[in-house]
């Protein structure tokens, strides 16, 4: 199991946290991930700086935007899903 | 028949309520502005304004900041999260009302005053009455003050009668514009203005998105919630807003007690100090002394955080990893939650029209539901709602405690906090405390409620009639509040905004 937890406190929902879980959420579906991944809600991680707060299995993502959700959040869950 | 008689009011809870559904649906599409424009005016006869089309026009950018953006799409920034008060630019009349005007009061006296005291020779006589020439008037008011039949009446705009901060100016159409270096989001324009022109920003997208997720979340609920949704009791609202999909309920009521009991100490320092202090739990009355008399806000006004951000402070010690959502009265509360530097102590605000946005949308009756009570703070505490209800449980707080007495002012609405903080500047306040709120009445009159506070005080105090024996300390004993830092922080800016 692949537990993506996404930041939706009040600074990452202004800069469009609400698209990432949206492509995951579709993600999920296209992929039939539904046994495999699960998305949670988070608060404030203290990533602010780094872009939208996102965390696969704990670990946090770094540099993350609303331009590069497909290219890079999309192969870190395949990664750790392999 | 609708929640609210004012038709605009009415306008913007629907909006929240079909925003709240397909929330919770997961079907908020990026058309949701559209959608919505034509679910609510969906006829071609238009029943408020010119035409349906700038009716739904309001309804998108009604729609927009329900969904926490911008309204006017032609803004470049789309979000200015710090900026909650917004104005509709469709919604605002302009009111192309002229300001200065003579009325048939006009005698056609002999004296003339107004012509003699007008600078700019812009009133002279007419055949029947004085007549004003706009070209010339510069609207400064002299002729008003000397006309000794009141026969020329001054009109300002709503929105600009009510701020006490100047913030209100006009573009060159006449639409009302924010400075937001000026603004203090106590929102008095937004409850003037008779259009509904000026709303806050709302959060209830990214609540319930957290909802959906499951993630836990705790709400807490300010004392003035008591009374205001009709004849349901307290507990009923806090089982209510638990079927919202809150993990817990809690009255933020026992932060205010926590709040006064500390406060009494600093109020006693400053007095032994000889330094008259100021409150510093109405986050608009405090953004109006830090940015508009700063001086007052470092020397006079007490270091305590407010009761939100104290009992914030207390539930994410006991339970880390949980969200807090304040439901409040309030919209300069939103403001304050984000203004607390990263790791916010609150995570999300949302008042009580987007809660009963919410209920409606789950079809939640709190009448019906059965429950027990529980009363989790004194009265004192709940009774910071309304005017001078902190100054009571500061006193209260005091005569638990040894017992000291002092002298209070109360300053009611946002003009009032301004006059008084002007006296405290210039050195000539004789009294120890100075209480600010910055709505007139309270929290309990303020911009997002639902009922009438009168009818709320009634159901208020009848519904806390037979808990008056509970003290302050009976709740700070209870809670344990010695291990939580009480105090503002520095207001440091997150960052990354």
């Amino acid at each position: 199991m692949v537990i993506i937890e996404i930041c939706i406190g009040s600074s990452c929902y202004v800069r469009g946290a609400n698209n990432v879980v949206e492509h995951v959420n579709a993600w999920i579906e296209q992929f039939q991930w539904e046994e495999k991944v699960k998305v949670k809600g988070a608060f404030c991680m203290g990533l602010c700086s780094q872009g939208l707060g996102v965390k696969i299995n704990g670990q946090a993502v770094s540099g993350l935007g609303l331009h590069n959700i497909d290219t890079l959040l999309l192969p870190l869950i395949q990664q750790e899903l392999n | 028949m609708g929640l609210f008689e004012h038709e605009a009011r009415q306008f913007k809870f629907d909006v929240l309520r079909e925003v709240a559904v397909r929330a919770y649906e997961n079907t908020c599409t990026p058309n949701i502005e559209d959608e919505l424009a034509y679910k609510l005016i969906p006829t071609t006869k238009a029943d408020f304004r010119c035409c349906v089309y700038k009716e739904r026009e309001i309804i998108r950018q009604r729609t927009r900041l329900a969904i926490g953006k911008s309204p006017n799409i032609r803004r470049k920034e789309d979000i200015r999260p710090k900026q909650i008060v917004q104005v509709l630019e469709a919604a605002c009349d302009g009111c192309t009302i002229k300001k200065i005007q003579i009325t048939d009061n006009c005698r056609k006296c002999m004296a003339k005053s107004c012509m003699s005291a007008c600078r700019f020779d812009a009133v002279h006589m007419g055949a029947d009455r004085a007549i004003i020439d706009y070209d010339k008037c510069k609207e400064c008011g002299a002729c008003v003050k000397v006309c000794p039949f009141h026969a020329i009446v001054e009109t300002v705009r709503p929105c600009k009668a009510s701020c006490a901060v100047d913030a209100i100016t006009m573009d060159e159409n006449g639409i009302a514009q924010i400075n937001e270096e000026k603004c203090i989001n106590c929102a008095a324009c937004q409850s003037a203005c008779p259009f509904g022109a000026i709303e806050d920003t709302s959060w209830i997208v990214p609540v319930i998105q957290l909802i959906n997720l499951e993630t836990p979340m705790i709400a807490m609920i300010a004392p003035s919630i008591q009374g205001q949704f009709d004849s349901a009791n307290l507990d009923q609202i806090k089982s209510g807003i638990r079927m919202l999909g809150f993990t817990d309920v809690v009255e933020v009521a026992a932060g205010a007690d926590a709040v006064a009991w500390y406060e009494k100490n600093e109020l006693k320092e400053k007095m032994s100090e000889g330094v008259p202090m100021t409150t510093s739990c109405c986050p608009a009355f405090l953004n109006l002394a830090k940015q508009h008399f700063p001086s007052v806000y470092e020397k006079n006004m007490s270091t305590m955080a407010s009761p939100m951000i104290v009992m914030a402070r207390m539930l994410k010690k006991k339970y880390p990893k949980t969200g807090v959502v304040f439901i409040g009265p309030c919209v300069a509360k939103k403001q304050e939650a984000m203004s607390e530097g990263m790791f916010p102590d609150v995570d999300y605000v949302l008042t009580y029209e987007e809660v009963a946005a919410m209920l409606v949308a789950k079809r939640i009756y709190l009448n019906d539901i059965k429950c027990e009570t529980h009363v989790e703070a004194s009265v004192f505490g709940r009774n910071f709602a309304f005017g001078q209800g902190v100054s009571k449980a500061l006193i209260q707080a005091a005569n638990e405690d040894g017992g000291f007495t002092f002298k209070g002012e109360y300053a009611d609405g946002c003009l009032e906090c301004k006059k008084q903080l002007m006296i405290l500047k210039a050195g000539r306040f004789t009294s120890d405390i100075l209480e600010g709120m910055s709505c007139k009445g309270g929290c309990g009159n303020g911009p997002a409620i639902i009922d009438n506070s009168i009818k709320v005080k009634v159901r208020f105090d009848l519904e806390n009639s037979p808990h008056k024996h509970k003290t302050i300390k009976d709740t700070i004993e209870r809670y344990g509040f010695e291990d939580i830092d009480m105090h503002r922080h520095s207001t440091k800016e997150i960052k990354s905004w």
